[in-house]
């Protein structure tokens, strides 16, 4: 959806019971917005439309209103429900308390201290967190009004509220196309086995021990990943499902959420990357590359989201055909041609096992390293750490002649999965944050990684040639500053019921 | 080229002769390991090899065991718990290959290790009186190298033990007093070779009262040598086409232990390395390190910095070869090291730093030309049935029964490493002779 509200609230267990019955008849399922998204799309294909561009073409469809709830830890445990503590470490512990192990500053008064966060301070976590979702800032206006006016009448106290905005191209602030690789969740929606969840561009593969692909690029990993009560992605195969564990009946069709307000200055980003390009280009093998190069390879991609790895000498801007052609790459092996169902041939790619044409710090390379071994295990184990993102930046797009960062914008982070700790958690810390992790020694993610080392910030390390010589650049300059957010637990439809007889269980006590 | 190999890390402990004798030690290793590679191996040594313009491969893997975290993905409390108890046999059943003469044969003898297989080993140690945590000390060093020092100095082990661990330890503590046997291959022969008055490395001050060097069987330098030895050889799979996964690989040749982060990644780098058309080795010095932990989750109260709680002992942070660091308080800090929060909760287990410690072997690889060995796989994987999330190497012919759906957690509360194993150890222990397999 273009616009979206994100709504942190507060209150006691009988407050957010109350709000939660509320809007309980609210809330978007998965088999309304699915078939808003199948509709949506055989329209942009139609019509050549995609990206934010493709809502528009919906808007005859009606005034949509959608809205998702997530429930914090503590709520939870006031009315006696435990199995989502129990299914996740962290959740129970919190974003704030587990805020260090993100990379975020430790010393209070710092920027991007908990302390100082806009919502999910310590002080003051989150019980709820609502997301409303329009086609239209108009329609989305309006929603808020009403649903705030549910708010107040259930006694709940707004902590935060703020809009989200999808940038044209889908653009975050720095001026990359974002959202480009997403997993292909398996699966069906309800019975009918020919209404499968990720629309499949490809035939099904063949090769029984490799990563199979519902688009070029887009690995097919298994829905317990992300959602509870599905079978998971075997650590041991690409293709194989891991027999799901018997889990609680409130976490069924649930998924933990994570919510991050990460600012971004885009100004510091532009100037820490004209003095990193003064550095690499010292060197005579760097001598010819200029800041466009430089924050290309901080990303792993152009602007237009065009892989560096693929597009090594410049942008395209746009994709000679579909989207999937800045998408059809592996790391570790050479991709080869495919032709989709729909005819479109989409070229191979070369392996990039050394990381002279995507570094290995490389922020898509970091995120998701694809085929690659890690320090976690084989390959198998890296399907295991992915998102499903859905992020939205707020704050107006960042005009050229700006110099400072007086403005606040960026990203409102928002990813589900199944643990927060095994996978996002362990992405941004084990992966980003790490100077050798996950592939060999190859520096931090500089885009949006956090340096253990906080005396010698963050590194990148550039090289030619298989053997190097390795150059590393260094910045201790921040560009992303965490302003808030929280860890959620986004229930099923029948948790939503148990949740609310669980509360008034605990009011007749 | 290197006219002779180092200590682990450089360090300082032997003398010229010792360090001598070892450098020939290592030297035999690969030259071993080399030889028992079809013609054209792409495994060779800086010794005998000069390549000056080889290219440095880091291989990094966690240091916190990958077979708990498979088993216990939500249990967090279980897995730290498990990781640093002191066993006699570990997940899998396998005892250190230490035998006593029972009847006519031989029973294993059951000696202490500590079930951490990453090549990555820590010991919280604790007031006895109120079990609150005063240091965990960290090590990557490895047996052969302290069996070394101990057949070649014992004064300086027992100094370096009395320095590292406790002025309390003395030398008998250090050495077998009864015939306790180990099979060792000598001409081709597999003897079982008594031990009585020789060093023992399983000894008290170096698993249930401390630390020195790694205890678990798999966890050997001979084992890395012989597993990246393995490892060059490429390997085709029923279509014919080469194995190129590293998962693949490990079930493929059965060069390792498939459920740890370690082997795999670095079986499957040295094999993607000879693919590329290079030959293969490990730097000089030969070890296995401590690459780094990560600060960033660890708050020491006070206003303390982590890096200060954080102690190298041996080795070397800035070229990524630790041997042995330790985390305690500053002296005279006034605070308990459970007011360390890590990663937002008190330190209670050495475990929750584990999960911090990356750990790494310093690969070199030069261009060779011709063909590299290829051979056909000589086993699979099985999901184990009792455990799915892990897997067995099985025979090719073997078949694999799909486990049904099972709880993570009820149901085994009573799991036991010791009592669910013995059964098994002194059978499986036989696995833990010195040969290609031993780190399986």
């Amino acid at each position: 959806m273009p616009h979206q509200q994100i709504i942190a609230l507060g209150g006691d267990l009988a407050a957010v019971r109350s709000l939660v019955a509320r809007v309980a008849p609210l809330v978007t399922y998965c088999g309304e917005a699915f078939a808003y998204h199948e509709e949506r799309v055989d329209i942009a294909k139609r019509t050549a439309t995609f990206g934010r561009e493709s809502f528009a073409a919906m808007s005859a469809a009606g005034r949509l209103r959608w809205l998702n709830i997530a429930i914090g830890a503590k709520p939870l445990a006031e009315a006696g429900i435990t199995a989502p503590q129990a299914a996740d470490r962290s959740f129970a512990l919190g974003l704030s308390a587990r805020s260090t192990t993100l990379g975020d500053p430790r010393q209070p008064g710092t920027p991007g201290h908990r302390d100082g966060w806009l919502v999910g301070s310590p002080d003051a976590p989150p019980d709820l967190l609502l997301i409303l979702a329009c086609e239209h800032a108009y329609s989305l206006a309006e929603f808020v009004a009403e649903v705030l006016q549910l708010v107040s009448g259930a006694g709940l106290a707004v902590l935060y509220s703020e809009a989200g905005t999808r940038l044209p191209k889908d653009e975050e602030h720095f001026g990359f196309r974002d959202g480009i690789s997403q997993p292909g969740v398996r699966g069906t929606v309800g019975d009918d086995p020919a209404s499968l969840l990720t629309r499949r561009k490809l035939s099904p593969s063949h090769e029984d021990d490799a990563p199979e692909f519902s688009a070029p690029g887009e690995v097919l990993v298994w829905p317990g990943e992300f959602i509870f009560g599905y079978p998971m992605q075997d650590p041991h195969h690409f293709q194989r499902a891991l027999p799901e564990n018997l889990v609680d009946p409130f976490l069924v069709d649930g998924s933990f959420l994570v919510f991050r307000r990460l600012r971004q200055h885009v100004g510091a980003f532009r100037r820490a990357a004209r003095s990193l390009v003064e550095q690499l280009t010292a060197f005579e093998e760097f001598r010819e590359v200029d800041e466009a190069w430089l924050q290309a390879r901080l990303v792993g991609r152009w602007p237009s989201g065009a892989p560096v790895q693929v597009f090594e000498n410049g942008d395209p801007h746009d994709p000679p055909g579909s989207l999937d052609r800045f998408n059809n790459f592996a790391f570790r092996n050479a991709v080869p041609e495919v032709t989709t169902l729909d005819g479109e041939t989409i070229p191979g790619t070369a392996a990039d096992q050394n990381g002279l044409l995507c570094p290995f710090a490389a922020h898509i390379r970091k995120v998701n390293p694809r085929d690659a071994r890690t320090n976690l295990g084989p390959a198998t184990q890296t399907q295991k750490l992915r998102l499903l993102r859905r992020g939205i930046p707020y704050g107006p797009a960042w005009q050229s002649s700006e110099d400072d960062d007086a403005t606040d914008r960026g990203l409102l982070f928002i990813s589900y999965q199944r643990s927060i700790r095994l996978q996002f958690e362990t992405l941004t810390q084990d992966w980003m944050n790490s100077s050798i992790n996950p592939e060999g020694s190859a520096g931090h993610d500089v885009l949006v990684g956090q340096s253990r080392r906080e005396s010698s910030g963050r590194t990148g390390v550039f090289t030619r040639k298989s053997g190097g010589p390795f150059r590393e650049l260094a910045t201790a300059e921040e560009w992303i500053e965490p302003t808030g957010g929280g860890y959620f637990f986004a229930p099923s439809r029948q948790a939503i019921t148990s949740f609310l007889e669980a509360g008034e269980e605990g009011e007749r006590q | 080229m290197v006219a002779s190999f180092g200590a682990p890390a450089f360090v300082n402990d032997l003398g010229a002769g010792p360090l001598a004798q070892w450098s020939a030690k290592v030297h035999g290793w690969f030259r071993e390991a080399e030889q028992g590679l079809p013609v054209n191996g792409r495994l060779y040594n800086m010794i005998d090899r000069p390549a000056d313009d080889a290219a440095h491969a880091l291989i990094p893997w966690n240091g916190f065991p990958r077979k708990f975290a498979l088993r216990w993905p939500t249990d967090v409390e279980r897995r730290w718990r498990t990781a640093e108890t002191v066993v006699d046999a570990d997940m899998d059943g396998r005892s250190a290959a230490f035998f006593r003469r029972q009847g006519g044969g031989f029973v294993n003898a059951r000696l202490p290790f500590r079930d951490q297989d990453e090549y990555c080993e820590w010991h919280t140690f604790r007031d006895p009186a109120s079990g609150a945590i005063e240091r965990i000390v960290f090590t990557s060093e490895n047996p052969e190298y302290w069996q070394h020092l101990a057949e070649t100095d014992e004064d300086r082990l027992l100094q370096l033990y009395r320095q590292l661990v406790s002025s309390n330890v003395a030398r008998d503590d250090l050495f077998f007093n009864e015939d306790v046997f180990r099979p060792e291959v000598r001409n081709g022969q597999t003897l079982a070779v008594n031990q009585n008055g020789r060093y023992n490395p399983l000894n008290r001050w170096n698993t249930h009262a401390g630390i020195v060097h790694l205890t678990h069987p798999a966890n050997s330098l001979g084992a890395e040598v012989a597993l990246a030895a393995d490892a060059t050889i490429l390997r085709r799979g029923a279509g014919g086409d080469l194995v190129t996964d590293d998962g693949n690989l490990i079930c493929c040749a059965a060069y390792g232990g498939v459920n740890r982060s370690s082997d795999p990644t670095i079986g499957g780098r040295i094999n993607e390395l000879v693919r590329g058309g290079n030959a293969v080795t490990i730097n000089d010095p030969i070890g296995l390190y401590i690459g780094d932990i990560d600060f960033q989750p660890i708050e020491p109260p006070g206003g303390i910095a982590a890096a200060d709680c954080w102690r190298v002992v041996r080795g070397n942070a800035a070229d990524k070869m630790i041997l042995r660091a330790q985390f305690a308080l500053p002296e005279g800090s006034g605070f308990a090291l459970e007011d360390v929060l890590v990663g937002g909760e008190p330190l209670r287990f050495g475990a929750q730093l584990a999960e911090l410690v990356t750990i790494v072997i310093h690969g070199r690889a030069i261009a060779v030309a011709g063909q590299a060995p290829t051979e056909e796989c000589i086993r699979k994987c099985c999901r184990r049935s009792d455990i799915p999330t892990l897997q067995r190497i099985a025979e090719l012919d073997e078949a694999c029964p799909e486990p049904s759906p099972i709880a993570e957690a009820p149901g085994d509360d009573n799991f036991v490493l010791t009592a669910n194993a013995s059964a098994a150890a002194t059978a499986l222990a036989e696995e833990d002779l010195p040969n290609s397999n031993s780190r399986v």
